[in-house]
């Protein structure tokens, strides 16, 4: 593989983060990222979202409290078993 | 599904359940749905189930994993009932129901990356943080929030995300790929030191 478009950059780069391309791919993906800014600024966002968005806690807090109260109305007036 | 690990030894009562998943149950609908009314719904039903069922657990090591699908299923179908009645009221002239993410996400804060160390001011940032992460994700085609969701926030493998979703690797890895481009343009305006 030779020139890599920027389409193709897009369409391969979750390919290239998780390293499951071959090699004439990767380093025709490479050589683009030297020659394309607008394509690296893309590539430094897309990880940056994926970063923070690993950041989020994924309980993002108690329950409200106003639910909180209904189910545990709920499952006090379930049957014990 | 879990961030803290219960504690295995502890006995499983519906007490235990309500406080240790109830609200990871809440979340991870609400991502899902967009919304607080299917979420209290979602967990409702979920809730109910796994405290009808606890008895059949032995120690809670297969709880998380049984939680997570059964949140994902109840989600799916809540959807699918919300949008086969919105269907019917569309079709008598009711347009009412409408799918959730079309809220503005916030704007003037710069998004960080996270660190250790956090001091009051990082927790605020990182509460504002959520907020503008969370109202991107629920702008995003619920089929790719899905996806979203399960990978990148709730950190499932891909395969793993196949086969909840029932679909194929390669479908859940090209919905992933267009959900971090769309999450990318939703957030990009508050990536300005790396924005190209």
């Amino acid at each position: 593989m030779t020139d890599v478009t920027c389409d193709e950059f897009v369409n391969q780069l979750m390919d290239f983060l998780d390293d499951e391309l071959t090699e004439s791919v990767r380093i025709a993906i490479q050589a683009h990222l030297t020659i394309c800014a607008h394509c690296g600024g893309l590539m430094a966002t897309y990880c940056a979202t994926i970063t923070i968005t690993r950041s989020l806690p994924r309980c993002s807090g108690p329950l409200p409290a106003r639910f909180e109260e209904k189910l545990r109305a709920i499952l006090a007036a379930l049957p014990n078993e | 599904m879990s961030e803290q690990q219960p504690d295995p030894a502890e006995v499983l009562t519906p007490e235990v359940v309500f406080r240790d998943y109830a609200p990871r149950i809440y979340y991870l609908a609400k991502r899902m749905l967009g919304n607080d009314a299917d979420a209290e719904d979602v967990t409702q039903e979920v809730l109910l189930q796994v405290v009808r069922k606890l008895h059949t657990f032995r120690g809670d090591a297969a709880l998380p994993t049984w939680l997570h699908r059964v949140t994902v299923n109840a989600a799916l179908a809540l959807r699918e009932k919300r949008s086969n009645r919105s269907r019917r009221e569309t079709s008598t002239g009711d347009d009412a129901v409408l799918e959730a993410g079309n809220a503005e996400p916030p704007g003037n804060i710069r998004l960080n990356r996270p660190h250790p160390n956090q001091t009051p001011d990082d927790i605020v940032l990182a509460e504002e943080q959520r907020v503008i992460i969370d109202t991107a994700m629920a702008r995003l085609p619920p089929a790719y929030r899905d996806v979203y969701v399960l990978a990148d926030v709730e950190g499932l493998p891909n395969n793993e995300i196949a086969e909840m979703l029932d679909m194929t690797l390669a479908a859940v890895k090209s919905r992933l790929h267009r959900a971090r481009l769309q999450m990318r343009e939703l957030l990009a305006p508050h990536f300005e030191e790396v924005a190209p």
